[in-house]
C-alpha cells in the first residue's frame, strides 16, 4: 500500500472538512461563556470539603482561626 | 488566516475591550472553526471547541503580544482545545462505545469505512492530529508545525509513524488496496 492509496482510502472514509463554513453565529455563546461566573474546580470543592470536615471534627479549631484573624 | 488588523484593535483586546474582541472573532472565527473541524471532524464538538478556544483567548489576553499574529496565536489555542476534546471523545468512545460520530459517505463500502475509521481513531492523539491535517486535509507541513509548535521534522516523523500504524492496523483487518 503506497502513501497515495492510503490517503485516498482515508479521504473516502473520512471526507475532508475543507469548505464547511460556520453554520451558526457562535459569538453569543462566547459572550455568555465570558460573562458566566467561574465554575468551581475540583480543587475548590476539595478544599471546601476538607475545611468543613475539619470544623465538624475539631470545632475548637474555629476559636484558633478566630484568634488568628 | 487574515491578519490585517490594526494594532489598535489588538491593543484594545489585550485591555479587555469586548467590542475589539468581537471584531477579532468576526475576522478569525470562521478560520478557527474550519481548523478545529479539520481536527475533530464533528460539527457540534467543533462548535464547543471554538467557544472554549475564544474564551481561553479572552481569559489569557494579557499574555498576547499585539505585535505578533493574532491568527497564529488563536490557532495554537484552538489546537490545544481540540486536543483536549479529542481526548474526551476518545474516553467517551471507550466507555460508551460511540461509533457513529464520524459520518462516512453513503457510496463507500460501510465495512471498509468502518475499518479505516477504526484504524484512524485508534491512533494516539498526536499522530491522529497530524494524520488528519497532513493526510486527509493535505495541509502543508510548515503550517502544521507552526500551529503545533514543533519542528517540521517532528511533523514528518509523526506522519511517517501514523502511516505505519494505519498500515499495520488495516493489514490486520485484511485491507491491502
Amino acid at each position: 500500500m503506497n502513501e497515495e492509496n492510503l490517503k485516498e482510502l482515508l479521504r473516502s472514509a473520512l471526507p475532508p472538512a475543507t469548505g464547511q463554513g460556520p453554520i451558526r453565529d457562535l459569538w453569543p455563546a462566547i459572550v455568555q461563556r465570558i460573562e458566566s461566573p467561574p465554575a468551581w474546580s475540583w480543587l475548590d470543592i476539595s478544599i471546601l470539603a476538607a475545611v468543613t470536615i475539619g470544623i465538624l471534627v475539631f470545632p475548637s479549631s474555629l476559636i484558633l482561626m478566630a484568634l488568628n484573624l | 488566516m487574515t491578519d490585517e488588523l490594526s494594532g489598535d484593535v489588538l491593543g484594545r483586546f489585550v485591555k479587555g475591550d469586548l467590542d475589539a474582541f468581537e471584531s477579532l472573532f468576526r475576522v478569525f472565527g470562521a478560520d478557527v472553526e474550519q481548523w478545529v473541524m479539520r481536527i475533530l471532524r464533528d460539527r457540534s464538538t467543533a462548535e464547543d471547541a471554538v467557544v472554549e478556544a475564544f474564551w481561553r483567548a479572552y481569559r489569557g489576553r494579557a499574555r498576547f503580544d499585539p505585535s505578533r499574529s493574532f491568527g497564529a496565536w488563536m490557532r495554537r489555542i484552538a489546537t490545544n482545545v481540540a486536543l483536549d476534546h479529542l481526548k474526551a471523545l476518545r474516553r467517551r468512545r471507550r466507555w460508551v462505545g460511540l461509533k457513529d460520530e464520524m459520518a462516512a459517505p453513503a457510496e463507500t463500502d460501510p465495512s471498509l469505512s468502518e475499518s479505516v475509521r477504526h484504524a484512524f481513531e485508534g491512533l494516539p492523539d498526536k499522530l491522529q492530529i497530524v494524520a488528519a491535517l497532513a493526510l486527509i486535509e493535505e495541509r502543508p507541513y510548515g503550517e502544521i508545525a507552526e500551529t503545533l509548535q514543533v519542528p517540521v521534522g517532528t511533523v514528518k516523523s509523526r506522519v511517517y509513524r501514523a502511516i505505519r500504524a494505519l498500515r499495520k492496523e488495516l493489514a490486520r483487518a485484511g485491507i491491502h488496496p
